[in-house]
């Protein structure tokens, strides 16, 4: 019986699909978690949770513009800083950003995954050091306090946002804290 | 030799051609499972300890923090014997049918766990802070140790754009419990459309309604259509509508008795239709405006071809959820799709404004997509009766429904679909811009040595079928020499088709679709093609 079709076809659907579609959904990845959790403490830090009590769910979606979905959110603690590893959609797909916060003000940011297609101009140092030393302010913005990138609009406003909601739970463990 | 011999030596050969690329690492990293707010898994749990092993079939579902635990012992998908709802600490039970063995399952887990510990496992996540977590290479946590239990997580499954636990062992003193997690759904579950309301704007067009479908769409005067843009809150809509008509989420939009799965399920006709599919959308000039303006992958159209058919794939073969996620995706990415013409093309001026959301033009791209599949599956596999046509058609109706399309804005029967698919070849609505031609030539130049004969022999079968006056504004060769070349790789594809093993000659989709309707795992093999083809580790299992 004649085979030559099928197997011209196997040969075909093995050996070139891949060579047509070889590849994966965009995702960078910058940093692990592990690493920037390493670059932020000095010695091994404490992991906590903190619960989104109903207060805590209205001020976040204040900041975000949407609800912040899930119950939760885990941050690691020592040398008197407080490390936040925070997902927040840009267009489609959530960018991982890691951010660390010392006495009130922003510390260290890294974007540690990037998932869109565009706009992943906002993992460059020259964007991320903006953030050095911002504080919150409840009354101004902090998107409106730093420079865009021309194209990354969505993403830089997810960055801002993320920035902004960790400075309100810092200052929120840190009053528990202080209790 | 055997049929699985002759098979088992074409994968070493295209393994060992393909080199290491075939196994390439994944670079997959999970987004935060703690944001899951709507989500599902399913599986094996199995419970050793001093009373012996007991074991079911389960299927726990979250939405908001309400909570869903079923188990059934006969299949993993039947009906559940044994129901327990909650949330937080309020838990109701119930019991469907009289299974023993369900409800021994049931008194064991409960014996064992608190079940607000069991939803962060299932994740991959500790329940609390006095947990103790072990983390493997990939970054996922490879251990929890907590409230008496170590819980090792062997496997992870990427479930869209999260790593959930595939394989789960968990101990405590005497007792060992198995979880082998199958699948999951990680969206989408309670409403099609949660970033919209489905507003009372949906579109209605009195033209459309009491008028003539194909002269709305395609005026006789040669002049460009009417826009009708697409709102946020019409395209939820329509999703709506969808939702409510569906009676089995895990099915999905048709369904193994559908035309839709009987056309699409062959690997030859999508496969040597898609160029044809493709030039005549791109034969629109606003569809290559959008191309040119927007798209990232203007200059490699087989990653455009490969993302639009994720999409298609998974509104045909998902299940409701993995529809509506797809759904929303391509409506916003869709949203800022915008410009002008930058020249005049055939009906559109230079200036008039397009935007990717927009009815007319939808309808086009819909249209390529399905009169191509019939086309080519009547000629690869079987002619279609006038009744399955139009079967075929109507269900198309609900794929069009899912970018926003209104139904009263289609034409209303297969034989009205013909016209309208007539109608636009011969209209000025279809005019080959240079930046179309430019696109041709993308997608027939071969990018390596490999990709020469298959890219040749979409360009043949596209010349061959393409509607002669936008071959001819092609500029595609279609003489004697084509024809000849065309007849014998189409009785090539036909024969190949029909000889080729379903293992091989079956998307890859309709075989992840086929395993998630009886809750199991796809095949190796369908997964290796799933994963080199698509890029992503599952589409619609």
């Amino acid at each position: 019986m004649c085979v030559f079709g099928r197997d011209i076809v196997c040969v075909i659907v093995l050996i070139f699909s891949p060579a047509l579609f070889a590849g994966e959904f965009p995702q960078i990845r910058y940093q692990s978690k592990d690493s920037f959790i390493k670059g932020v403490f000095e010695e091994e830090p404490k992991w906590k949770m903190i619960r989104l009590t109903s207060a805590l769910k209205k001020s976040s979606k204040a900041i975000l513009g949407h609800r912040y979905k899930g119950g939760r959110i885990r941050y690691w603690t020592g040398d008197g800083k407080t490390a936040w590893i925070i997902d927040e959609i840009g267009k489609e797909m959530p960018i991982t950003i890691g951010v660390s916060v010392e006495n009130g003000v922003v510390n260290s940011l890294s974007i540690l995954v990037y998932r869109e297609e565009r706009g992943g101009e906002v993992y460059q140092s020259w964007f991320t050091n903006q953030f050095l030393g911002k504080r919150y302010q409840s009354d101004q913005r902090l998107v409106d306090r730093i420079d865009g990138i021309t194209g990354a609009t969505l993403s830089v406003a997810a960055v801002s946002k993320v920035v902004e909601l960790v400075l309100m739970l810092d200052s929120h463990v840190g009053a528990i804290d202080e209790k | 030799m055997s049929n699985n011999k002759k098979v088992a030596i074409i994968i070493i050969i295209g393994l060992f051609l393909q080199g290491c690329a075939t196994f390439s690492k994944s670079t997959f990293v999970s987004a935060d499972p703690e944001q899951l707010d709507e989500w599902q898994v399913e599986g094996t749990i199995s419970l050793e300890g001093e009373n012996g092993v007991d074991g079911a079939y389960f299927r726990y579902t979250n939405v908001e923090g309400d909570y869903e635990l079923t188990l059934h012992s006969d299949d993993p998908v039947g009906t559940p014997q044994v129901v327990v709802t909650g949330q937080e600490s309020l838990t109701n039970e119930s019991f469907t049918s009289g299974s023993d063995q369900s409800k021994k399952v049931l008194v064991e887990i409960k014996k064992n766990f608190d079940l607000e510990y069991l939803d962060y496992w299932l994740r991959g996540l500790p329940a609390t802070e006095n947990a103790e977590l072990s983390q493997g290479e990939d970054g996922n946590l490879s251990t929890i140790r907590e409230q008496g239990w170590e819980v090792r997580f062997e496997d992870y499954m990427e479930i869209g754009k999260y790593a959930l636990p595939e394989k789960m062992v968990l101990t405590r003193e005497d007792t060992i419990v198995d979880i082998d997690l199958v699948r999951g759904e990680t969206g989408f579950i309670n409403s099609p459309c949660p970033d919209y309301k489905a507003g009372l704007d949906v579109y209605i067009d009195e033209q459309s309604i009491h008028g003539d479908t194909i002269e709305t769409l395609v005026p006789s005067s040669g002049a460009a259509p009417v826009p009708r843009w697409i709102s946020d809150s019409g395209f939820c809509g329509q999703l709506y509508k969808i939702h409510g008509k569906i009676p089995d989420p895990r099915v999905g939009l048709y369904g193994p008795d559908s035309m839709m799965w009987k056309l699409s399920s062959p690997l030859a006709p999508g496969g040597m239709g898609a160029g044809r599919a493709l030039l005549l959308q791109t034969a629109h000039p606003w569809i290559t405006a959008a191309i040119d303006e927007h798209s990232i992958v203007r200059y490699d159209p087989v990653e455009r071809a490969r993302r639009t058919f994720v999409n298609v794939f998974t509104m045909v073969f998902g299940s409701m959820p993995q529809v509506m996620a797809s759904a929303n995706k391509v409506h916003r990415t869709h949203i800022e799709i915008e410009g002008k013409i930058a020249h005049p093309a055939g009906a559109f001026k230079k200036g008039s404004e397009y935007k990717a959301n927009e009815i007319n033009s939808m309808i086009w791209v819909h249209s390529t997509l399905w009169e191509t599949l019939v086309l080519m599956y009547e000629e690869l596999e079987s002619p279609l009766t006038a009744e399955e046509k139009e079967r075929f058609y109507q269900e198309t109706k609900l794929f069009a429904m899912l970018f926003g399309i209104p139904e009263d804005a289609l034409p209303k029967d297969w034989v009205e679909f013909l016209a309208y698919n007539r109608a636009m070849w011969n209209s000025p609505q279809l005019t080959v811009t240079d930046n179309a031609k430019k696109l041709r030539d993308d997608l027939f130049t071969p990018p390596n040595i490999l990709m020469t004969f298959p890219l040749w022999i979409q360009k043949v079968v596209t010349a061959a079928h393409m509607p002669e006056r936008i071959r001819e504004q092609y500029g595609m060769e279609y003489g004697a020499w084509e024809k000849f070349n065309n007849a014998w790789l189409m009785a090539s594809a036909r024969m190949s088709q029909w000889m080729l093993p379903d293992v091989m000659g079956v998307s890859a989709l309709r075989h992840e679709a086929n395993a998630r309707l009886e809750g199991v795992r796809v095949g190796p093999y369908q997964r290796m093609l799933v994963r080199e083809l698509l890029g992503t580790e599952r589409l619609v299992n």
